[in-house]
């Protein structure tokens, strides 16, 4: 067998091919059309949902209360609506945003969510500390820092979650629930519970 | 001699690597220092047993909180074989949240893992690591101005959402489209194909239709079959009569198997054309087997 001989038989071999191919030509064709028609309606109205979003993230900017389904809302119009709810310090509603954003699946803007709620957390602790109600403070401080903890798992790269959590660290500092053997008590901890108070007036505790 | 030395020396060091059980522990640690609170690090650390040695699971270190300020993110184990022994690899990567006051030494603890050979159990001690944690901010801000005001960095503003990629995928699938409808389009004849010499038949199942359906009875009929005559005329290259249909059905085999009603065609044609009356050949064929002959021609010009 030559090998010049071998491409006339593989088109002989191959002729019933193209002429079965020949015969469902237009079928293909007119599947595939539709097929392509069809992707392009979806996408479309994808570009449609995106426009919609943005529209009401924008309303939100302004200020104008635009209520949102925090089942069916994307990541970002959520986002919006929390530092809406947030800047108007409507924190309870806010929450329940953060209750249901465990299914985001983009992990950053998760961790923006949980950031900007610590924030708000972490300033009303720093305003009830300089009016000395500290009881009230604590708790509040604790919350913010689970949320930034949460926050920076989700995005270890995020600088100002890191600062903020940093911020919340000196009001209320961490210290060891549980030890591992050999592991040594930062010495710090619980004996600096207080002095790290941020912007305690001079002569309080 | 020399030679049974060496022999002798072989044959012990075949025998030790030849030894189950955990044979050696490196690791490969990141940096000792430069971290700040949420970094992560990771730690890969290869352990060599024998070939048919494994690392008990449950004996891993958990992922989860490790203690208060240290939490193991993820956990991977892959093994392989290099000759006589078995190289686990275990990449651990940690994520560190102590918040220092000032730089300070932290350590990550050892752990034991669990070796399973066919002699038994051994365990396997990851060495502990220890690196310098750095604090993110100073000890007391306010001495350098801060106010309570400004010790938080600002909330972080809504993005808006990104539909780069939409439009992209949008832009190709309306390309794509249009293609595959200029394609469709130029095998069904369709305008502007319409004119296509190669489907002549496709072009007169539209011209017989409308005769069909605008002529009054003689009329409408005579010029459809005009018009298939036309088709013919194009696709065989020349006037077609009746007598060369076997010359243009040799030349063209997709329409032989129309033979027969092709043939009525032409017996139609003569009867209207040239014969006694329209009615005879109104009834040798009728306008909608006209019609449905036009179709399956076009069809069989299409499969070619």
């Amino acid at each position: 067998m030559s090998i010049a001989s071998e491409p006339i038989t593989l088109s002989r071999l191959l002729a019933p091919v193209f002429a079965a191919i020949r015969k469902v030509r237009t079928l293909l064709l007119a599947t595939a059309l539709i097929a392509s028609v069809a992707t392009l309606a979806v996408l479309t109205w994808r570009i449609h949902e995106v426009r919609r979003d943005n529209a009401i993230i924008a309303a939100l900017k302004e200020g104008e209360d635009v209520p949102v389904d925090a089942r069916k809302a994307s990541g970002e119009v959520l986002v919006a609506r929390s530092h809406f709810l947030l800047q108007r310090d409507r924190r309870e509603e806010a929450q329940t945003l953060i209750d249901g954003s465990s299914a985001m699946t983009d992990p950053k803007l998760r961790a923006q969510l949980l950031y900007n709620h610590a924030n708000a957390r972490v300033r009303n602790a720093i305003d009830l500390v300089q009016r000395g109600d500290i009881d009230k403070a604590i708790p509040l401080t604790r919350l913010a820092k689970d949320e930034y903890r949460l926050a920076l798992r989700l995005d270890p790269q995020a600088w100002d979650i890191k600062y903020n959590y940093d911020v919340a660290m000196r009001i209320v500092r961490d210290f060891p629930g549980y030890e591992q053997e050999g592991e040594d008590v930062p010495p710090d901890a619980p004996k600096r519970l207080w002095t790290d108070l941020p912007g305690v007036p001079k002569g309080l505790p | 001699m020399l030679r049974a030395i060496f022999a002798l020396l072989s044959i012990l060091g075949l025998a030790q690597g030849a030894a189950a059980g955990v044979r050696s522990i490196s690791v490969e640690d990141p940096r000792p220092f430069g971290y700040f609170l949420g970094d992560t690090l990771v730690r890969t650390i290869e352990i060599e047993t024998g070939a048919d040695d494994e690392i008990v699971p449950a004996s891993l270190p958990r992922t989860g909180p490790s203690n208060y300020w240290l939490e193991l993110r993820s956990l991977d184990l892959t093994s392989s074989l290099h000759g006589d022994a078995r190289r686990h690899r275990l990449t651990l990567t940690y994520q560190t949240f102590y918040a220092p006051i000032d730089p300070k030494k932290v350590t990550i603890p050892a752990t034991e893992v669990t070796v399973r050979s066919p002699e038994g159990s051994e365990t396997a001690t990851l060495p502990p690591f220890t690196f310098l944690t750095s604090p993110i901010r100073e000890i007391f801000p306010e001495k350098s101005g801060e106010t309570a005001e400004t010790f938080l960095r600002n909330d972080s503003p809504p993005p808006l959402r990104k539909s780069g990629n939409l439009r992209s995928a949008a832009l190709i699938a309306a390309g794509l489209s249009g293609l595959l409808l200029v394609l469709l389009a130029r095998d069904l004849a369709w305008w502007p194909f319409d004119r296509r010499a190669a489907r002549p038949f496709s072009r007169a199942v539209r011209d017989v239709t409308r005769a069909l359906a605008s002529g009054s009875n003689g009329d409408g009929y005579r010029s459809a079959l005009l018009a298939l005559h036309r088709a013919f005329d194009t696709a065989a290259g020349h006037r077609l009569l009746a007598a060369d249909l076997d010359g243009f059905l040799a030349a063209h085999p997709e329409h032989s198997e129309t033979r027969a009603e092709v043939e009525r065609f032409f017996a139609a044609s003569r009867s209207v054309f040239f014969g006694d009356a329209q009615r005879e050949g109104e009834i040798g064929l009728p306008p909608s087997d006209l019609r449905q002959l036009a179709a399956v021609l076009a069809r069989q010009e299409r499969a070619a």
